[in-house]
């Protein structure tokens, strides 16, 4: 039912796309719109990162003048929506525009120009996001959550929470369309033989995280829809009722989104540790049942962020919330087993993958106490919290980036960087991020509520918040040398050839960087009967050989080695 | 397992486990909610069960793209997307600025609609 | 108190499980990283073993138990804090406006505010030792939220809705209690006192407005 594939489509070298801004702008190469992605993702990071420093600045000390309070909730807005809507969302989905393509043999993404809509869509949102800033009245303050009444134009009149409304709906269009294109491709333009089962786990974390923006991400248009109606008449909407709509459509996207900024990573920490083990993953059938599940049920659980408003169904959102410890485990069997019996390899890319598993674990586990409202109502809006999402967040999902980062730069860019520049980076963020982070659980235990300008000196909360402030100091120590070692290697330009980690994966098998189609003449798309097939061909290849010196020594040719199916 | 599981049956099954878990959710609400009395379930329901739909849709339409074209093409001019993008922009910002900025933004979206549809009218 | 014996309980429990389990993945990670030096003074190549079937389901399987266990535990606290209501020895209004607090007693035509801005003279919620409170929230203009830290009990007060939840302070003393939810740009300084007095002394304190 396939058309037959023309021999001759696949181009020659000359044909390769000529450089320069433009092209690079209104590329339909979806490598070079992943790296525009990942890229501009990256300057958000170093924004959204420099507003954190500041804030912590703020905080460090009791009653500090840093920023005003109005300052204060602008930067705070600013550093939550970015973070997640301008960063860690655009990197998730960018990896998978950039790899899964490559990684299930395609030659291109499904709808190109619809991938480069969707980059353009995210660029100009964040455009109007940070717009606010220079606008007589400021930017947007009413936190990442923008809650009704506090959104509409009469307790936030002014540009600002205007374009951070337009700007987030850009933005989520933006997402929903590179994650749709990135999910057709996974689901229907795959290389022969490469069946749902022979492909890599990431490409199969790309695919569920691409149904939960699908599934999500709509409802976040809506919940910025009604905060437009309500900033143009505000009168219409006085009813009670439409601010818990709101608070229902916002976390029915809100709730997934943390999973579509996780569970790309855990594919950059899968591949990362199967490639410096020596091993292919393990456990592979049961972590892709577990990532469907895991999806399916973080769809569902959405009403935990409304525990303490008495206006949901707790005992549901318990349950459901509760119940993800299952497949969360079942991804950690596949972690450890991995691990186990491996060769261990200790790149950078492999310490980053390491320190992901248990910093992470922590995110999780804070996050099964407070699905419970018990503990919730304690728990909720205070810094815990803050705490509980930081870890998952940079502890956990841009640790995991960094597993990804160091072990695929080599293959977009076609240099490597230095590992002791990358050591130093692990060093400093690891420190950094739980010298950080800790003292948030005791401060949002001990009452301190979130979203506050300063707190006074009888409170308690200047050691651990001074200490908290340090350690953020240390995480922008750490991007300073991850900057220094990607200028170094731009710089250096020593060549990373086409599998310098010995990796198992179809992106492994063309050059670095891969040429325009991904895949040609001189390195055309491997037979595949496994989710690590560049595994396979080596095992393959000793065996052949070992076969061949039997033969050699007993005078006898043995039979080639049989294809699996 | 590895024949059976195809594109499409990923789509649906994943489609299906989100219908099982808007169910339960069903048969949460009719036992009441905490601290007021509120049908807070019913519209959590809604909104699940609208997006459960969602996901079959989605998997219809991987089912119904079964028939793949391999094969690669340069997809013609990617500049209207950009212009696209701009205009939606730009439509946006009337929210903070007012509707002459819609009224600016209008043009440019045409010339994005045209500079897309003209090519395949007129070649 | 329901909301504080609800989570004192509660949190021991869940983070005396959330330790074990961290503890032994920080053991598996470490173990798997000594039995690779070990195999790699034995010569040994990295395991070719593809998935442990049996193993894994197993472990699947435990972990449905632990997690029926833990919302069997959730379900129970939970209902510990919003039982059926007892009969209430006072009822008492709290609105949260931008930015600051008033409290409306019930039956009587008393009301106590203050002045949060600076933490000058913040207002007062004061109850009666050991008698059921029933404090029915609300808001005038944006999403408020009550929380004392101290009894861990939080609830949102909203615009044009009530939330109304019953409390049972044990003993007597002065508790600092704050907004908890984003309201604007006073958010953080929108505190206020919870103070329990004998029932005596509640009483003439409704008369007075003194204590």
């Amino acid at each position: 039912m396939t058309a037959p594939v023309k021999a001759a489509a696949y181009p020659s070298p000359a044909d390769e796309d000529r450089d320069g801004l433009a092209q690079w702008l209104l590329s339909t190469d979806h490598k070079r719109i992943g790296l525009l992605t990942i890229g501009t993702s990256l300057v958000m990071f170093l924004f959204n990162g420099a507003l954190a420093l500041t804030m912590r600045s703020q905080l460090a000390q009791p009653e500090m003048h840093v920023l005003s309070p109005q300052q204060y909730l602008q930067f705070v807005t600013m550093h939550g929506t970015g973070m997640i809507a301008l960063t860690i969302t655009p990197l998730a989905i960018g990896l998978g525009v950039y790899l899964v393509p490559l990684q299930v043999g395609a030659p291109r993404i499904a709808a190109p120009r619809s991938t480069l809509l969707g980059y353009w869509l995210y660029a100009l949102g964040a455009l109007l996001l940070i717009g606010g800033f220079v606008t007589p009245t400021g930017g947007a303050d009413s936190s990442w959550w923008g809650y009704t009444p506090l959104s509409n134009s009469i307790y936030s009149p002014g540009y600002g929470q205007s374009l951070w409304t337009g700007g987030v709906f850009l933005v989520a269009c933006g997402a929903i369309l590179q994650g749709a294109t990135t999910l057709w491709t996974a689901l229907r333009m795959r290389a022969p033989h490469v069946t749902m089962l022979r492909v890599p786990v990431f490409t199969w974390t790309s695919i569920v995280t691409s149904l939960m923006v699908l599934a999500g991400f709509p409802a976040l248009l809506l919940a910025m829809g009604e905060i437009a109606a309500e900033r143009i008449d505000p009168h219409a909407f006085a009813g009670n009722g439409w601010n818990v709509l709101y608070e229902n459509l916002f976390w029915f996207y809100g709730h997934p989104v943390v999973y579509v900024m996780f569970f790309p990573f855990v594919g950059c920490v899968a591949e990362a540790l199967a490639t410096f083990t020596g091993r292919r993953y393990f456990a592979y059938r049961g972590t892709v049942l577990a990532l469907l599940v895991f999806a399916a049920g973080s769809m569902s659980v959405w009403g935990h962020h409304m525990f303490a408003t008495g206006q949901q169904v707790n005992d549901y959102f318990s349950l459901t919330s509760i119940m993800l410890a299952v497949p969360a485990g079942v991804e950690y069997f596949g972690f450890l087993g991995t691990l186990w019996g491996g060769r261990l390899r200790y790149t950078t890319s492999m310490l980053f993958a390491l320190a992901f598993i248990p910093q992470f674990l922590i995110g999780g586990l804070t996050g099964i106490l407070i699905a419970n409202p018990a503990l919730d109502y304690q728990l909720n809006n205070s810094y815990f919290i803050v705490a509980h999402f930081h870890y998952t967040l940079f502890a956990g999902s841009v640790t995991g980036f960094f597993a990804g980062f160091y072990l695929w730069f080599p293959k977009a860019t076609g240099y490597l960087l230095s590992e002791r520049l990358g050591k130093l980076h692990w060093l400093l963020m690891v420190t950094g991020a739980n010298a950080t982070f800790i003292p948030f659980f005791f401060l949002g235990y001990d009452g301190m509520p979130r979203w506050v300008a300063t707190y006074p000196a009888s409170s308690g909360f200047g050691t651990p918040s001074l200490i908290a402030s340090i350690g953020a100091g240390i995480i922008g120590l750490s991007f300073c040398v991850l900057i220094w070692n990607v200028y170094g290697s731009v710089r250096a330009k020593a060549p990373a050839g086409d599998n310098p980690w010995q990796a198992h994966t179809l992106e492994w098998a063309t050059s670095s960087p891969p040429p325009r189609f991904n895949f040609d003449l001189t390195h055309p798309v491997p037979r595949v009967h496994s989710y690590a097939p560049l595994f396979d061909l080596r095992q393959q290849a000793r065996q052949r050989k070992q076969e061949t010196e039997r033969g050699q020594r007993t005078g006898r040719r043995e039979p080639p080695g049989k294809d699996e199916a | 397992m590895n024949r059976f599981l195809s594109g499409t049956r990923v789509a649906f099954t994943w489609a299906a486990f989100n219908t099982v878990l808007a169910s339960v959710l069903a048969g949460f609400t009719a036992s009441g909610t905490e601290g007021s009395a509120n049908p807070a379930g019913a519209e959590a329901f809604v909104i699940y069960a609208s997006s459960a739909a969602l996901t079959f849709l989605v998997a219809l339409a991987i089912w119904a793209g079964r028939r793949r074209v391999r094969g690669i093409s340069e997809p013609p001019h990617p500049a209207s997307m950009v212009i696209l993008a701009v205009g939606v922009a730009m439509a946006w910002t009337s929210l903070a600025f007012g509707a002459w900025a819609a009224y600016l933004a209008t043009p440019v979206v045409l010339a994005a609609l045209i500079y897309e549809f003209y090519p395949r009218i007129r070649p | 108190m329901p909301f504080q014996s609800a989570f004192s309980q509660l949190f021991t429990q869940d983070v005396i499980i959330a330790w074990a389990v961290f503890g032994l993945v920080l053991f598996g990670i470490a173990g798997a990283m000594v039995y690779s030096r070990y195999r790699r003074k034995k010569g040994q190549g990295p395991s070719q073993a593809v998935d442990a079937n049996r193993t894994e389901i197993g472990y699947a399987a435990a972990l449905v138990c632990i997690v029926v266990f833990l919302v069997y535990s959730s379900f129970t606290a939970n209902a510990k804090d919003y039982p059926d209501p007892p009969k209430p020895a006072a009822q008492v209004t709290v609105t949260g406006f931008q930015w600051c607090w008033r409290f409306h007693y019930q039956g009587t035509s008393f009301t106590a505010t203050g002045q949060c801005q600076g933490l000058r003279s913040l207002p007062v919620l004061v109850v009666p030792v050991g008698e059921p409170v029933r404090l029915s929230l609300t808001s005038t203009d944006v999403i408020h939220a009550v929380w004392m830290p101290q009894w861990k009990f939080k609830l949102y007060a909203y615009p044009g809705e009530v939330n109304t939840a019953t409390l049972t302070i044990p003993r007597a003393g002065k508790w600092m209690n704050r907004c908890a939810q984003l309201c604007g740009l006073y958010h953080y300084e929108m505190d206020f006192w919870l103070q329990a007095v004998p029932p005596a002394a509640f009483r003439s304190y409704l008369r007075t407005g003194r204590l």
